[in-house]
């Protein structure tokens, strides 16, 4: 099949602004993923096109973009989700919110920054039992959705409210302190929660779901962000 | 980790208001709807209606009571999350959310003065 390639591309050194840029490409199959098609535009077409891709089966979380309106990881999106016939239209764009650095590549420090405000490290000053720090698997099982998170930013970037002010932590963020607070091992749930409670916290959060859409790991992100903020109202 | 931990209980509270203020505004809403527009035209609606038709009951005058506040403190609350959201400059802020909040003390003052202070007309004061 055939796909043009529609890609919003910049480069600060020598374009005044972004533009669209659109690319066809041949003997395309249904089964390629979008990322197949940004590597044969960089290969075959334009070298210039610069994008972030790591491991390409969707752990990593690098190639986080906005195809077709929504937010994707490249690697996980194949060109048959888009395209019914033997001809179509791919959209490619960089996700929302962060200052692009060049195509599709954003920086993701504000990112990162919201990231390590909340402290996503296991705290626990007690000295550690001889084996292990043991926890029931019901225990476990309250922040087991959290652990799945690969800060790839998809959820981030579709949230209107991180849109609108990128001083909200952003449900990313909300989610890898999900992944502490709840764990009976660790010991800064109240720190955490304190942080969380002020206003660029959850409650900058307006239940719209954008960010449960575009998780490419299904974490039901809102709900995740909504039992941090009773976890708040109960103390 | 040392020291307790210190809540922001401002908006914590407020995130409460609103999630009961709006549950409790539904009726109160509808139900004004429904008196103003529906069973009565605003044609027909004057200060003579209000104060004789309705304010001559207790429980009328504590119902608008009742949408005047928890409307107005929900509307203003609302309107100070949509500044907080979008108007990043400091200055530009303060004098917005001021300026609501000046606005929502004028509204209520107003609409307090006027539930409190208007006198019941004696003749229907004395209906059962």
């Amino acid at each position: 099949m055939e796909i043009t390639l529609r890609i919003r591309r910049y480069n600060p050194e020598v374009d005044e602004k972004p533009y669209w840029a659109e690319y066809t490409l041949e003997n395309v199959e249904r089964t390629d993923r979008v990322l197949d098609l940004l590597h044969r535009v960089k290969w075959e077409i334009d070298g210039t096109l610069s994008f972030r891709r790591s491991c390409a089966h969707g752990v990593c979380g690098s190639d986080a973009m906005r195809i077709n309106g929504m937010n994707l990881l490249a690697c996980k999106a194949l060109v048959k989700d888009f395209v019914k016939g033997a001809k179509g239209r791919i959209q490619v764009e960089p996700i929302l919110g962060l200052p692009v650095i060049k195509d599709l590549i954003v920086d993701m420090d504000t990112f990162f920054e919201h990231y390590r405000t909340v402290m996503p490290y296991f705290i626990n000053d007690e000295e550690p039992p001889e084996r292990e720090r043991l926890q029931s698997p019901e225990e476990r099982a309250i922040f087991d959705e959290s652990t799945k998170c690969i800060l790839c930013a998809a959820c981030t970037t579709s949230c209107p409210s991180f849109w609108a002010n990128e001083t909200y932590l952003g449900p990313a963020a909300i989610v890898q302190a999900h992944r502490f607070i709840f764990d009976s091992r660790d010991q800064a749930a109240s720190e955490r929660l304190a942080i969380l409670s002020e206003e660029n916290g959850v409650w900058r959060c307006r239940t719209i779901y954008n960010c449960t859409m575009a998780c490419p790991r299904e974490i039901p992100i809102t709900q995740l962000i909504a039992e941090v903020k009773k976890e708040i109202g109960r103390r | 980790m040392t020291g307790t931990p210190s809540y922001n209980r401002f908006e914590t509270l407020a995130w409460r208001y609103m999630r009961l203020s709006g549950v409790l505004i539904i009726p109160l809403v509808f139900g004004h709807l429904a008196i103003v527009h529906l069973i009565n035209s605003v044609a027909t609606i004057d200060y003579q209606w209000v104060v004789e038709t309705r304010w001559a009951y207790l429980g009328w005058r504590l119902y608008d009571a009742f949408l005047l506040w928890f409307a107005g403190l929900h509307g203003f609350n609302g309107l100070r999350t949509v500044i907080n959201d979008y108007v990043h400059n400091r200055t530009a802020n303060r004098v917005l959310n001021y300026g609501a909040a000046l606005f929502l003390i004028l509204v209520l003052a107003l609409g307090s003065i006027a539930l409190i202070g208007t006198p019941i007309p004696e003749a229907l004061a004395n209906l059962p």
